[in-house]
């Protein structure tokens, strides 16, 4: 019998916080579930629930899931212009993905120091009868913000950072206030959340570095374009020698590599060749949206 | 009887959402209508006697328990087997 995707969000939060408990793994439920709770954004179903890990122990936290049933779908790895920060994992018998974070894109401090800061302050929420650790409300709505200005092109994203502002300055305490600019600060993403330092009236420090604060640029500018210009970004980073290799690797995807749910079902050949044609018709329109924008 | 403590779940007005965070394999199981009354009613008055829930279900649905005491025990059994009951 189907379950819908919130029913499956809130058992999925319980079963992560369980697996975390039993097994001594500090995790924190994070994002759609968590942020709407706290009122950080207006309620809707999230796709996914997401959870942050100890990144010391963040593999071992992947082995446990596969253990329950949860395996990655198959995809090849794709570059990304601020690297790699969570791995989707899905079941057959769930609508909802779980997205297992390592680190939050936004935060430019070591994965270690960031968890460490949000565990400090955690909290803890009822979800499902069950009790589910969160971050505070402060620093849940960090990542919420840091969320939210990634996709500013968004109404949608837009709106939402608009709310963490407008709680910024109406709803928090000023204890709640100093413990957001507190994780934006130890978390390195002061200059990320800079019209947020702005509008509270605080000064904010450069703590990106120029070639992060680039990549975070570009990557706004160009997100909602997917991966070609991380491909385009990888080709230009890479030797000479191994240019060609880049380039063919970014246009051709082979059939065993093409996404999909079920590990044991090829595509067709007729598939194989729809999704690439697809794929370079949204590549060539992305990469067209990237020449504009650097123009 | 009541919901075992490992128990994660979820309610709306007609339907119930049970999983058993204990087995790394389980699926969820989904109750509507009168069996996710069932569970309601083991959730709100837990730990509570079959015959004692029996009573409820049978004011509440106006039939007498021994009419429903069959279907009731077939659930029972269920959420038994799934380990969403405990006691």
């Amino acid at each position: 019998m189907n379950f819908g995707l919130g029913e499956a969000n809130e058992l999925a939060h319980a079963m992560l916080a369980r697996i975390g408990r039993d097994h001594g793994i500090r995790t924190l439920s994070i994002k759609g579930l968590v942020a709407d709770r706290y009122g950080l954004r207006r309620p809707r179903v999230a796709a996914d629930a997401d959870v942050i890990v100890d990144p010391a122990r963040f593999d071992e936290f992947c082995r446990l899931l596969h253990d329950y049933g949860w395996h990655l779908r198959v995809e090849r790895e794709v570059p990304s212009l601020l690297g790699p920060h969570s791995v989707t994992l899905i079941r057959d018998d769930w609508p909802n993905d779980i997205d297992a974070h390592v680190r939050f894109p936004g935060f430019f401090a070591d994965d270690q120091t960031v968890f460490e800061r949000l565990w400090s302050t955690r909290s803890t929420m009822e979800v499902a009868h069950c009790e589910v650790t969160v971050p505070s409300r402060a620093a849940s709505a960090v990542i919420a913000a840091l969320h939210a200005v990634r996709y500013t092109k968004s109404v949608r994203h837009a709106g939402e950072l608009e709310r963490v502002a407008e709680l910024l300055i109406d709803d928090f305490s000023d204890a709640e206030r100093e413990e957001f600019l507190d994780v934006a600060c130890v978390g390195r993403a002061q200059w990320v959340l800079r019209e947020l330092f702005d509008l509270v009236g605080r000064p904010h420090e450069m703590d990106a570095t120029p070639r992060q604060m680039q990549l975070w640029e570009t990557n706004r500018a160009t997100v909602e374009d997917g991966a070609a210009v991380s491909w385009l970004s990888t080709l230009r980073s890479a030797p000479l020698h191994r240019k060609p290799a880049v380039l063919a690797r970014a246009v051709w995807i082979s059939r065993e590599e093409i996404p999909r749910n079920d590990v044991n079902r090829l595509p067709t050949v007729r598939e194989a060749w729809a999704h690439r044609m697809l794929r370079w018709r949204r590549g060539g329109v992305a990469l067209w949206h990237y020449a504009r924008w650097r123009r | 009887m009541r919901i075992g403590d490992d128990v994660a779940w979820t309610a709306d007005e007609s339907r119930v959402v049970a999983l058993d965070l204990t087995q790394p394999g389980a699926s969820p199981l989904v109750l509507e209508s009168t069996s996710a009354v069932v569970w309601e009613e083991i959730a709100i008055r837990g730990p509570i006697e079959v015959d004692e829930l029996l009573e409820l279900l049978a004011q509440a649905f106006d039939v007498r328990a021994d009419d429903i005491r069959r279907d009731v025990d077939s659930l029972l059994a269920e959420l038994r087997s799934r380990r969403l009951l405990a006691g």
